[in-house]
Formats: structure tokens, sequence, C-alpha cells
């Protein structure tokens, strides 16, 4: 999955930060935040008409495209300002091919349904129990990190297993009954 | 496939991502500023009570928890949470000698006593906002002697609104209320967008009524002080 570490350091140091603003009153969050908006409306502009410029320059050819769109920080940079050059599905039809490996090691795949409305993708193949949980999982941070514009994302089980009793449930039942 | 609840107004804030902040602020637009405390600057909605600042006598539109640190009227503070009373004097007595020492060019005045000047002050509506008029101190103990309910008066928070009789027909007596300094300051700001040659004209007059009306309901009668 191709999400630079540091990219979620940095969104979540700027949410810490904006929240920490908050300690000195609501007009000084309303700043902070009018500062942060006023910054990210300047670059929003600026790679907008970069984008133009290289179009009618006529470079932004497939491969740029593709270039572009395979580069973490710069897609989630352009994502931010609704520039990306892909759309939804094809985004998270990316999503599913970067996390494809993982799930074929635990002899799974994933399939997009739909990208109308929520994103739903379908988990096939041999999931099941605890380890369903983890993939659906990893599924889910894997398009939300490529579609942060979906209005939710939803993975669904092709072949839904009735769940087991954990063991731990198991022997904390047997603890209260005997005591 | 089950349903899932999409949030159709919410679409543009999707799931998030590492830069979610940043998508949230950038699409969002900067908020239409409503009205706020002037001490912490939290929203508050039109109704809202108001605290007097005694240095520069200007009165601060305050949250609940701002007004409610200075409504200590003894308090050595700086400011001083407005209240909410309304009195009636049934049994108010001026003589138009009196009321003519006043200097009032309007048949409408509020008096309040300014306790860092440590004397009473009047006002009186016009074109321009309240106009002061010079308050000669014989004046107004004259007015207390036939008065003394008028004692009740809180320092820099309360005032006294005093209407004269009109020309023709309505009241025919001089009418008096103790109101919270800042209705008086409501009543200046509503006169002062109809006011029209000397006297007010017609609108003015009628706002007047009405808010005496208001004022008058609001009220109840004072109560009797030892003398």
């Amino acid at each position: 999955m191709g999400e630079t570490p540091e990219l979620r350091a940095v969104g979540e140091r700027i949410e810490a930060l904006l929240d920490g603003t908050a300690a000195y009153g609501a007009i000084a969050r309303e700043r902070a935040e009018e500062l942060v908006r006023l910054v990210t409306d300047l670059y929003g502009a600026g790679l907008e008409r970069l984008l133009e410029i290289l179009h009618e320059a006529g470079r932004l050819d497939s491969d740029v495209l593709a270039a572009i769109a395979g580069d973490d920080l710069v897609a989630s940079l352009l994502l931010v300002h609704g520039l990306h050059p892909e759309d939804l599905a094809t985004r998270v039809e990316r999503a599913l091919d970067s996390i494809r490996p993982t799930l074929a090691a635990q002899g799974a795949d994933a399939e997009l349904v739909t990208v109308d409305g929520a994103v739903v993708v379908r988990l096939g193949g041999a999931v099941s129990g605890c380890g369903a949980t983890a993939l659906v999982q990893a599924v889910e941070a894997s398009v939300e990190a490529t579609a942060p514009d979906a209005p939710g994302v939803r993975v669904e089980l092709a072949n839904p297993q009735p769940s087991l009793i954990p063991v731990s449930a198991l022997r904390s039942r047997l603890s209260e009954a005997s005591t | 496939m089950t349903s899932w609840p999409v949030g159709e107004a919410e679409a543009p804030a999707g799931v998030g991502g590492p830069l979610a902040t940043l998508r949230r602020i950038a699409a969002s637009r900067a908020p239409q500023p409503g009205e706020r405390c002037e001490m912490c600057g939290e929203t508050i909605t039109e109704r809202h009570q108001h605290v007097v600042n005694l240095q520069n006598r200007a009165l601060m539109c305050t949250c609940r928890a701002c007004y409610l640190l200075f409504t200590d009227q003894q308090a050595a503070l700086r400011y001083r949470a407005v209240p909410d009373r309304y009195l009636s004097f049934p049994r108010f007595r001026l003589e138009p000698s009196s009321w003519n020492e006043l200097q009032i060019p309007v048949g409408l005045a509020f008096l309040f006593r300014n306790s860092t000047l440590d004397r009473m002050v009047a006002f009186y509506p016009g074109p321009a906002g309240a106009a002061e008029s010079e308050l000669p101190l014989t004046a107004w103990e004259t007015i207390v002697a036939a008065n003394p309910q008028l004692e009740l008066l809180t320092p820099d928070v309360e005032a006294l609104l005093i209407r004269a009789p009109a020309k023709r027909g309505g009241h025919e007596r001089f009418d008096c209320h103790l109101v919270p300094v800042d209705a008086c300051y409501e009543l200046v700001g509503l006169l002062r967008r109809s006011w029209r040659g000397f006297d007010g004209g017609q609108e003015a007059h009628g706002l007047i009524e009405k808010f005496f009306a208001a004022v008058d309901a609001r009220s109840r009668p004072a109560p009797e002080v030892a003398t």
C-alpha cells in the first residue's frame, strides 16, 4: 500500500495543532483555520495553474498523468483540491491493485462493486474469522487513502461465515459461572 | 447488497485520508461570523446580556458565563453586569418646573448615576444618538426628595426613564420607570434611525409609545423604601 508515513504524520500534526488553538478560544481556532485555508487555497490555485500550463503545452499525456497519480504526495495534495486526474472508480481500482498481493497471500481477492454513493468492495475467496477482519481493515485503509473524497467505504464478505465464539469469551463465561 | 447509509449532504467531506483536515478546510468556506461575546469570543444569540465597562462607559455584548462574572455590584471591578430589573413608580411626582430644570429639549430622558464621576447624568435621544444634558445637582436632589423610591437605582447599570406628559391627548403626567441601562441605548438606537426634525416626528413618537408599552408590561411596582 503506497502511503508515505510522513504524509499521515503531517496530517495528524496539522489536526493536533488546529485542535490546540481551540484552547485559546473560538476566535483563535477560526483564525487558525482561516490561515490554513488561505495558504491551502493559494497552493491549490498554483497546482491547478500548473496542470493547466502542462495541458496547454500538450505535455499532460497519459504517462505523465499516470506518474502524477502514482505519486502519493502529489496525488494526496491534488485530492485536497479536487484536482486528481483520475476518477473515483479508477483510484479505487488502483488501491485494490496495490493491496492484491497481500490479499492473494491469504487466498483472498477484492473486487470493486460500485462507487455510486459509498464505495463498495466485495472481498472474496478464503476469508473467515479473525483473519477476515484484518483483511477488511487493510482494504478499507487502502481505499480511504486513494479515495478520501468517497462519502464512505464498505467492504462486504462474499461468503459470510458464521463467526466462532473466541476462546477468551468462553473462559470468561466459565469463570463467571464458577464464582 | 445490504443498504449503506450515505449522507448525500456530506458527500464532499469524504472519508478522510492522510490529509483529511486539509481536505475539510479546503472544502469549507470561511464561516460568516455571527454576534460574539466581546469578552471571550463565544458566539451568542441576538438575545444576550450586557456588561458596562465603567472606564469608557461602553456596553459590551456578553455570553451568559462572562455576564455572571460581573454581577456583584459592589466588587472593585472594571465591569458591571446590567441586571434585568424593570420597576414602575405609580406615585411618581415631578413638577413641570423641576423637569424644566433638567434642560431636556425633548419629552424624554434617561438618568443614571455614573459612579466614576460620582454624579447623576442625564441623556436624551436625538438624531445623533444619545445627547448628554448638564444635570444641575439640585434638580436631581429635588426629584429624589419627592420620590424616595428612586434611591433603588443601582449605579452605572440601571437608569430612570422619564417621559414628559403628551402635549395633546395620551398620558397626562410624568411617567417614570427604572430600566436596565442597555434598554435605554436600545431605545436611542431605535429612535436614531427614525428621528425626523427637532422633536422626532410621528414615526419616532409611535416607537416611543410602543417601547413604553413594552416597558410597562415588564415592570412591577417599585417596593416602598424606608424614609
